[in-house]
């Protein structure tokens, strides 16, 4: 029973999105206001359960003399309310300065050791094959279109300055070619949610397609 | 008061960016210690934010005469249903997995089916405006579009070859930018040149 209901209540829900291809309705508004409610109803109730609960709260009752330290991350999180009120803000500053320090070195290490090495390591490659040069060129010059800065104006300058800004326009080529595939990659995925919604009307719901 | 804050973040960063280089068991402790309050006060960030969408709607809906009021009084009484849904019956419980199959996953899902129609029109836009930049792409697209059905031969093989060559090389290139900037942005907080937790 509760299947079908949900099943009901999955399509009627499907249809409430789907009637923006009609324009901005209210049936569209009453969709999105349900899914941001749902979805802030379900986050919070997972950062609830799930963490302040079983990784805070539990301990901290449990053995409180043997978890001490967790009571500073529980002022630290109490102290972020204060970002609430405008005279209160300023305690609030300092759990937001330890999110950006830890944010941050876990960044740096992230960039380093999952983005930079990784793909510097992948770019050099013997230049046998024309294929193996045009991924060199295309990466070194994707990376130089994105050049911000000029260099002092002298001769040496000029001449790397106008080298550079070739690269990266032969590189803009190939950061095109990339964004395209990543275009047709999305419009595929959205694709195929939308064979699967569809799917679920014909066939979960009015049950006209096996 | 600043000063506090600066020091947090400059310490707190060095002990947990020292600890990602080098295996000292008093580095190692402390760089664990700190992830895991960074863990609860992420979560503690995550209820800060509810609340203040919270209250934005509570004050939209205290002035009915503006528009979007009744909206505002629906996303208020669902989320408070599967709140208490989940305190009360628990996380793993049937019924907040109903809300989770039968509400989140239809709407999650329909959302996302609609950017299929924006995609389209975008492409269409991007046709019409016959520059050599838009056609490159959009002939690229195609090509990774198409090739992605099993119907020319050809077209896959062209597809595989535009996805390992110029795509990757793209991708690769704004990776490499990107890593750049992480690292840039990170070590301006660690040195206290960037200060955005206090202002």
């Amino acid at each position: 029973m509760s299947d079908l209901i949900g099943v009901w209540t999955g399509a009627i829900l499907t249809l409430l999105v789907f009637s923006y291809l009609l324009g901005d309705t209210p049936l569209f508004r009453i969709a999105q206001a349900i899914f941001v409610g749902v979805a802030v109803g379900y986050a919070a109730t997972i950062a609830i359960q799930v963490v302040l609960i079983e990784r805070l709260a539990l301990p901290l009752l449990q053995n409180s003399l043997g978890n001490w330290h967790l009571f500073i991350p529980l002022v630290l999180g109490l102290l972020l309310f204060a970002k609430l009120r405008a005279q209160w803000a300023p305690l609030g500053n300092l759990p937001i300065a330890f999110l950006f320090g830890v944010g941050s070195a876990l960044a740096i290490g992230g960039a380093l050791s999952g983005a930079l090495l990784p793909q510097l390591g992948a770019t050099v490659v013997p230049l046998t094959t024309l294929d193996n040069l045009l991924l060199v060129v295309g990466t070194l010059g994707a990376f130089l279109s994105f050049r911000f800065v000029t260099l002092p104006q002298r001769p040496a300058g000029r001449v790397i300055e106008a080298a550079a800004r070739g690269w990266g326009y032969v590189g803009r080529w190939f950061v095109l070619v990339a964004f395209g595939a990543i275009f047709a990659a999305t419009a595929v995925s959205r694709v195929s949610i939308l064979i699967n919604r569809v799917y679920f009307l014909l066939h979960d719901w009015l049950q006209v397609v096996k | 008061m600043k000063w506090l804050a600066t020091a947090v973040a400059i310490g707190v960063g060095l002990i947990v960016l020292a600890d990602f280089f080098f295996a000292f068991p008093l580095l190692d402790a402390l760089g664990f210690v700190f992830k895991e309050w960074t863990i609860l006060l992420t979560a503690f960030a995550l209820l800060l934010g509810l609340v203040n969408l919270a209250l934005v709607h509570l004050d939209r809906l205290a002035r009915r005469a503006e528009p979007g009021a009744g909206y505002s009084a629906l996303v208020l009484l669902t989320a408070l249903t599967v709140l208490l849904i989940g305190l009360f019956l628990g996380a793993s419980s049937d019924a907040l997995a109903w809300v989770f199959d039968y509400l989140y996953v239809p709407l999650h899902g329909a959302f996302f089916a609609l950017v299929a129609f924006f995609l389209a029109t975008a492409a269409y836009r991007a046709l019409r405006a016959r520059s050599i930049e838009t056609t490159l792409m959009l002939v690229a697209a195609l090509v990774v579009f198409i090739g992605q059905a099993p119907l020319l031969g050809a077209l896959n093989e062209a597809k595989e070859w535009v996805l390992r060559v110029p795509g990757v090389a793209g991708v690769r290139g704004i990776l490499l930018g990107v890593a750049l900037g992480t690292i840039a942005t990170g070590l301006r907080l660690l040195i206290g040149m960037d200060r955005p937790y206090s202002e």
